[in-house]
């Protein structure tokens, strides 16, 4: 079976040797990056004290955590990717299609993480040379990852492990100088001042599931390439590198933000650490955070989609990514409340893609594929003319109605998308359309006995 | 002729008293680049002639909409004793007018700079990402002629 990067070829049994170890680290290193702080900032300015806070992080990360391994499941255990694992949910053909949605917020924070970074490079430049000049810093930082990208998957995937290490020691230093900075006393007597438990708590969950949905939609893709002879290091990797991470992380821009009304690590440094190799510290950490986030979260995902789409090579999809990234004008984005719109509408499209496919692989297919109609052509998935109408239908309402409640898009979404595809599939398509593994007796093959048909 | 000389040497002793007032006048720079992209963050470097306490300026940004930002710049150890800074994420497209004041001195300097969504800089990079773009393309679009011709 040739394997080429971006393929959607199963990963074989014999090829999933990446473990749990790296797969952790690879995780972590993907939350290390400004986005965190800026939740964590973010919870602050939207009325909740840091207690009540660091409760919403962890519900959201909780519930981001179910959704990741539920949904990565088919990934784990049979080694396929996520457009692959949206065939039974849309059809063979329409997959492909819908696919793109995953793409739109992956260009995005390509440019904007691309740019967050430039400016840190720029704040670096200006320290040690008196240079400044962002757009120069941006052009290196942008098409230097995707010089990296291009390299393939798992040099990706063992970038990132490896950087995570670095990141977890620049964190260190940084969560120390903020507790010494402003006083672990002052820091515990604001931490239950003010506050709320109303509506600013559970739109703080629900944003930051909405910043999870991107990677919890294909989780499979990451996922794919690891050990899968044990369940629980694989929920225990997931939960490993996702919550102590996003909570150090996220307890850090509270703090600050609390205590300096400062939402940006680059601010802060620059602005109130007076030992300038601290803050060279701290911008290098904020620069290779960026760099492995997009590398692993956006480049990778969106590469998948464009070699599947396009038939282009994996080098070229990852030019393609590169040079589209630019074009969402990134550096407007940080401006304006526009971005945070954009994360609920983006919200609105993926919480029902993934509610749809957590329900038909768990609740409809009781976890089974007919692995052979996966990759077959006219089979079982190909419905009517390749479209599953009922996975069309849910995503097109579900999504109409969390765009009503933008605010809570993603949670909308993900319910709202399962309970209408359940009803769809259940009592419309399958009498139509039986399906194989939903016999008692069926027994799901490994997708190493697979024939690719294309 | 006497009183000549009288008025002339008070006009003298006028300008000798008024001259070193001037010339010791403390001044105040702001330095800020001409141009911005929208979003792009801004560094002002505030210069002095006189050793500075950055706690005494007041730094007021005006912005393009008429409504204004107050702040108060730093001082690090990259700075000399004669100058501070202060960053600024631009939020808004038009012309920035920024002031800073130093209460202790009354020096007073102020700069304008513009932010527009596409600046020069902006428009050169996306069209530096064009031209990877179509080298990628040529490239892919030749190599894939070389493939089908074996």
């Amino acid at each position: 079976m040739a394997k080429h990067e971006g393929s959607l070829d199963p990963v074989l049994q014999s090829e999933k040797t990446m473990s749990y170890k790296k797969f952790t680290f690879s995780w972590a290193s993907d939350l290390i990056a400004l986005f965190s702080f800026m939740t964590g900032a973010g919870a602050i300015a939207a009325g909740l004290n840091m207690v009540q806070a660091l409760l919403a992080l962890t519900l959201a990360m909780s519930i981001n955590l179910v959704l990741l391994v539920l949904n990565g499941l088919p990934g784990f255990r049979i080694g396929i990717p996520m457009i692959i694992q949206m065939r039974p949910c849309f059809g063979d053909k329409a997959a492909s299609y819908v696919s793109t949605i995953r793409a739109i917020p992956a260009i995005l924070w390509t440019g904007y993480n691309s740019f967050l970074g430039a400016v840190g490079l720029n704040m670096f430049s200006i320290l040690i040379a008196g240079y400044d000049n962002v757009w120069l810093w941006f052009f290196v930082f942008h098409f230097g990852q995707v010089i990296l990208s291009i390299m393939g998957v798992r040099k990706i995937l063992s970038f990132t492990a490896y950087a995570a290490g670095a990141l977890f020691v620049l964190v260190i230093i940084m969560a120390a100088y903020v507790f010494y900075g402003f006083g672990a006393g002052n820091v515990l007597a604001t931490a239950t001042q003010g506050g709320s438990w109303g509506m600013p708590f559970w739109l703080t969950v629900t944003a930051n599931i909405s910043l999870a949905i991107t990677v919890i939609v294909n989780s499979s893709d990451y996922i794919r390439y690891l050990d899968n002879s044990s369940m629980k290091k694989y929920v225990a990797s997931y939960a490993c590198g996702l919550i102590p991470t996003v909570l150090l992380l996220s307890g850090l821009g509270m703090v600050v933000f609390a205590m300096s009304g400062i939402w940006s690590p680059i601010d802060l440094f620059i602005k109130s650490v007076p030992n300038t190799i601290i803050v060279m510290i701290a911008i290098t950490f904020i620069v290779l955070g960026q760099f492995s986030t997009n590398m692993f979260a956006n480049i990778m995902p969106a590469n998948i989609i464009w070699t599947h789409l396009f038939k282009f090579p994996w080098w070229f999809s990852t030019i393609f990514t590169g040079c589209i990234a630019l074009f969402v004008i990134p550096w407007f984005l940080t401006t304006s409340g526009g971005f945070y719109s954009f994360m609920n509408f983006y919200g609105a499209l993926l919480g029902p893609l993934a509610g749809i496919m957590i329900t038909d692989y768990l609740v409809i297919r009781k976890g089974k594929f007919n692995t052979q109609a996966l990759y077959s052509i006219g089979s079982q998935y190909t419905y009517k003319n390749g479209i599953n109408m009922a996975g069309i239908l849910a995503l097109i309402i579900s999504s109409i109605l969390s765009m009503i409640w933008l605010d809570l898009s993603t949670l909308i979404g993900l319910v709202s998308s399962s309970l209408i595809y359940y009803v769809l599939y259940r009592y419309w398509i399958l009498p139509k359309y039986p399906q194989a593994e939903m016999a008692e007796d069926y027994e799901m093959a490994s997708t190493d006995s697979v024939v690719l048909s294309e | 002729m006497k009183k000549k000389s009288v008025l002339f040497f008070a006009l003298i002793l006028i300008l000798l008293i008024l001259f070193p007032a001037t010339a010791s006048a403390a001044e105040l720079s702001i330095d800020v680049k001409d141009n911005y992209s929208t979003g792009e963050p801004v560094l002002f470097m505030i210069n002095t002639d006189y050793t500075v306490d950055p706690n005494n300026i007041s730094v007021v940004i005006e912005k393009p909409n008429g409504t204004t930002a107050t702040t108060t710049p730093r001082q690090q150890s990259w700075n000399t004793e004669t100058e501070c800074f202060e960053t600024y994420s631009i939020d808004l497209s038009g012309t920035f007018t920024v002031t800073a004041e130093d209460k202790s001195t009354g020096a007073l300097g102020t700069a304008t700079f513009n932010a527009g969504v596409f600046s020069m800089q902006s428009t050169i990079f996306m069209g530096a990402a064009v031209a990877v773009f179509i080298i990628g393309l040529i490239v892919l679009l030749v190599s894939k002629k070389k493939n089908s011709k074996v």
